[in-house]
């Protein structure tokens, strides 16, 4: 029985969709999720991304939720903490069908680039959007890779 | 005389807006899951702890697998406080059913009572607006803190507002138990709106 279990599995493996690489934009049926790179960083030094969240179709961005991005061990970029609040310095697109609501988040991400070569800003962007109905606790992982500044 | 009774009929007929701290909670009568009968001023005597619920909503499964609903009412019942969730979902809407309620429950090892309040009628009484909305009623049937479970609007503790978790629930029952007044009577609660018919 259990090599059964051991040969299904090993089966079931082989069958299973290679995991899905993590890129700079995810999306869902109720939001999408960008994280944009400055064009590029001077080595060691401090830049700024943004994490751009759109809410789709009847869904707003939720204001109440603590949006925050959670550093993965795959960013060779630095940050001052391994979860960084982005609701302070916000900017956010009101909507332009449920008054009072904001359908976009784009909150800037400082970070310091690495040393040398390219500096890789990966994480888990942690947000809520909501429709009249009911409310929706996302969390989507990105990536993206900044060029190194020649000057 | 007839506006006098037509304002005599509204006032027995429309339930207060929102339960104040500082005054008698609303009493209530309500069937649990398993039908069994539980009337508020029954629990006289004892602190009870009001959780308003919905096992659809994010929040509350967050609350309730990572953050302060874990065992917070388990605690809580050791030292005597009678802990009670209220779901005020109508028919047709997230978290309504008895099996969904049941299967959260066990899912979550919820060893306490959900109250059914499918009209709504005890969530507009207290003016519970999110699940989870916590209330905290004192021995003498006083409402003594309405708000949220924490300080984390994330519903699992990660976001603390000011860096330092609170636990206002705890807290208010804390105080309670030390004969003090509970230090923070009041807070905005979060989480997803209750799914009241109208």
């Amino acid at each position: 029985m259990t090599l059964l279990a051991a040969i299904l599995a090993i089966a079931l493996a082989a069958d299973a969709p290679p995991t899905k690489a993590v890129g700079p934009r995810a999306e869902g049926e109720a939001y999408q999720v960008a994280l944009v790179p400055p064009p590029s960083a001077k080595p060691g030094a401090a830049a700024t991304a943004r994490v751009v969240v759109t809410a789709r179709g009847p869904y707003h961005v939720n204001r109440d939720y603590p949006t925050s991005f959670r550093v993965d061990k795959a960013s060779t970029a630095s940050f001052t903490a391994e979860k960084l609040p982005l609701g302070e310095g916000a900017e956010r697109t009101p909507c332009k069908d449920f008054p009072g609501e904001a359908c976009a988040l784009s909150a800037p991400l400082p970070f310091r680039a690495a040393a040398s070569g390219e500096t890789r800003i990966a994480g888990v962007v942690a947000f809520s959007v909501c429709n009249a109905d009911r409310c929706l606790i996302e969390k989507v992982p990105v990536a993206v890779s900044v060029a190194p500044a020649t000057k | 005389m007839r506006t006098l009774l037509l304002t005599a009929l509204l006032a027995v007929a429309a339930p207060a807006l929102a339960a104040d701290v500082g005054k008698p909670a609303p009493d209530f009568t309500l069937k649990d899951l398993d039908g069994k009968v539980h009337k508020l001023s029954d629990y006289k005597g004892k602190t009870v702890v009001l959780e308003w619920f919905n096992p659809g909503c994010p929040y509350v499964v967050a609350a309730h697998t990572k953050g302060s609903l874990v065992d917070l009412a388990q605690k809580q019942a050791k030292a005597g406080v009678v802990w009670l969730a209220v779901n005020s979902g109508a028919p047709g809407k997230q978290g309504h059913g008895i099996e969904a309620n049941k299967a959260a429950a066990k899912s979550w090892s919820m060893a306490y009572p959900i109250l059914v309040d499918e009209t709504g009628t005890v969530g507009k009484a207290y003016g519970a607006t999110n699940t989870p909305h916590m209330f905290v009623v004192s021995k003498d049937g006083t409402l003594v803190y309405k708000g949220a479970i924490d300080n984390s609007p994330d519903g699992e503790r990660g976001s603390p507002q000011g860096g330092v978790l609170v636990e206002y629930v705890s807290s208010a029952v804390g105080d309670l138990g030390a004969g003090k007044p509970v230090r923070t009577a009041e807070t905005k609660a979060y989480g997803c709106g209750v799914k009241y018919a109208n």
